[in-house]
């Protein structure tokens, strides 16, 4: 989960200053890899492809990172940027079936809430159910903490859908959980 | 309380952040309002987001991601340039050994983005941590029948060539440089067949090559080999090739100077049959 007691990030060094810049640039990444690689691994599925894709994000950053204008926009960038990667891994690989609207995937097995603490896995295979449009928009909810408006920055789609699918997923996640709840 | 509040809320965050949001702040009346029924509705959704968040906040990446991201970050901004021959280091320190791509990516790809990469990265932090690189060592003979299954899940899977090529010569010398174990003679009708690649994978501690080759319209045959001396249970060598259905493929394999081979393939087993003939 995002740390929101961590100090503000130290001041951005001159381009000029290379030891200067990849201290920063590691200490951005540092931040935020864990939450990347999971919301990755909710993409993909796959702990490997997972960490290719976080792996991308991170380069990516290092050689974009000026470009960015504030700092208080990293977090989406990062974001923004990994989704991208996935959806460029995906159709390399043509794993993932277009997503329909009209449906959600859900499978008959179901967890209980008590079962979420053991560790991620469990709530990680409850999102890995739901076809990638609801995964993704619920992963952000989730592991980042992030609002809905920042949502759908990072998805680029209306808050509307982004409202939608939040709240179609969550059934799902419901139908998933029903027994204990 | 309308679709819109409920959509609203269902999109709040749990730890109530977003209650400055005059919008959602009304749709909080309009529950209260409701019921307690919707009270409780909303409280056992507030639930199972905290319990998803702090589940999720459990998944742990890789214990080699940290250090890998790093090194490619500096990789990539030409301040650190990985070492050329990590062979044995990949071999050994990548998170799943079974199977891997040992080999060097060819100049036309971008190789910070292919999966090796995170292994040579992986493999260059653990030696900047440990101080030098683990000497690879092949520990025992590998059941024929585990790397049959290898073999068919790298293929099922979907290769990733090393080497794009179609000149056997270049393939030759790839493997070669590449100290891969390839077969010199091909049977004669298979030696024909137009060329797209070859790789090399690390299963286990032990090389086998692999050469895509290509019937008429793209049809691609995957040809493996190693030593036979790795191989605990090979084929008699010279024998003729045991062709067989495979986990939806048909297989061919069989020893031939002091090598094992597996050809996969989607064709007839009666093709395979002649084209080893």
């Amino acid at each position: 989960m995002p740390d929101t007691d961590q100090p503000p990030l130290p001041p951005r060094p001159s381009p000029q200053d290379e030891v200067a810049v990849q201290a920063w640039l590691d200490e951005v990444i540092l931040r935020h890899y864990r939450q990347l690689y999971c919301y990755s691994l909710s993409l993909t599925g796959h702990e490997a492809d997972a960490a290719d894709i976080t792996q991308q994000t991170a380069v990516k950053f290092a050689q974009h990172w000026s470009s960015i204008r504030e700092d208080g926009a990293i977090r989406s960038w990062l974001y923004t940027t990994l989704y991208r990667e996935f959806l460029l891994f995906r159709r390399r690989t043509r794993k993932t079936v277009e997503f329909e609207e009209s449906h959600l995937s859900v499978e008959l097995h179901q967890a209980s809430p008590q079962e979420l603490n053991a560790d991620g896995s469990t709530a990680m295979e409850l999102l890995e159910r739901m076809d990638e449009p609801h995964r993704s928009v619920l992963s952000l909810f989730y592991i980042e903490d992030l609002s809905y408006r920042e949502i759908a920055e990072i998805l680029d789609i209306p808050t509307g859908t982004v409202m939608s699918r939040l709240s179609r997923a969550k059934d799902t996640l419901r139908t998933l959980l029903a027994p204990a709840l | 309380m309308t679709e819109e509040q409920l959509q609203l809320l269902r999109a709040a965050r749990p730890d109530r952040q977003d209650d400055g949001d005059p919008a959602v702040a009304e749709a909080r009346a309009a529950v209260a309002r409701a019921g307690d029924t919707s009270l409780a509705w909303l409280e056992s959704e507030r639930a199972v987001d905290l319990k998803m968040k702090a589940s999720l906040g459990q998944v742990e990446p890789p214990p080699s991601l940290e250090a890998a991201l790093l090194m490619a970050m500096r990789a990539v901004r030409g301040t650190v340039t990985p070492p050329e021959n990590l062979r044995e280091s990949v071999l050994a320190s990548v998170r799943n050994p079974e199977v891997q791509p040992i080999t060097a990516p060819p100049q036309n790809m971008v190789p910070i983005s292919r999966r090796r990469w995170l292994g040579w990265t992986t493999a260059a932090a653990a030696a900047a941590a440990f101080g030098g690189f683990r000497v690879w060592r092949r520990i025992s003979s590998i059941p024929m029948v585990d790397l049959t299954a290898a073999l068919a899940a790298i293929t099922a899977k979907g290769v990733e060539l090393g080497l794009m090529s179609p000149e056997k010569s270049a393939i030759a010398g790839w493997l070669r440089e590449n100290r891969a174990p390839r077969l010199g003679k091909f049977p004669v009708k298979l030696d024909a067949l137009e060329r797209k690649g070859c790789q090399i994978y690390g299963i286990q501690g032990h090389a086998v090559s692999l050469e895509c080759l290509l019937l008429p319209g793209m049809r691609e045959l995957h040809l493996y080999c190693t030593a036979s001396a790795e191989v605990a249970g090979s084929p008699a060598n010279e024998a003729a090739p045991d062709v067989r259905s495979y986990e939806g493929q048909t297989l061919a394999t069989w020893s031939q100077a002091d090598l094992t081979l597996w050809l996969f393939s989607h064709e007839a087993p009666d093709l395979i049959r002649e084209l080893l003939g």
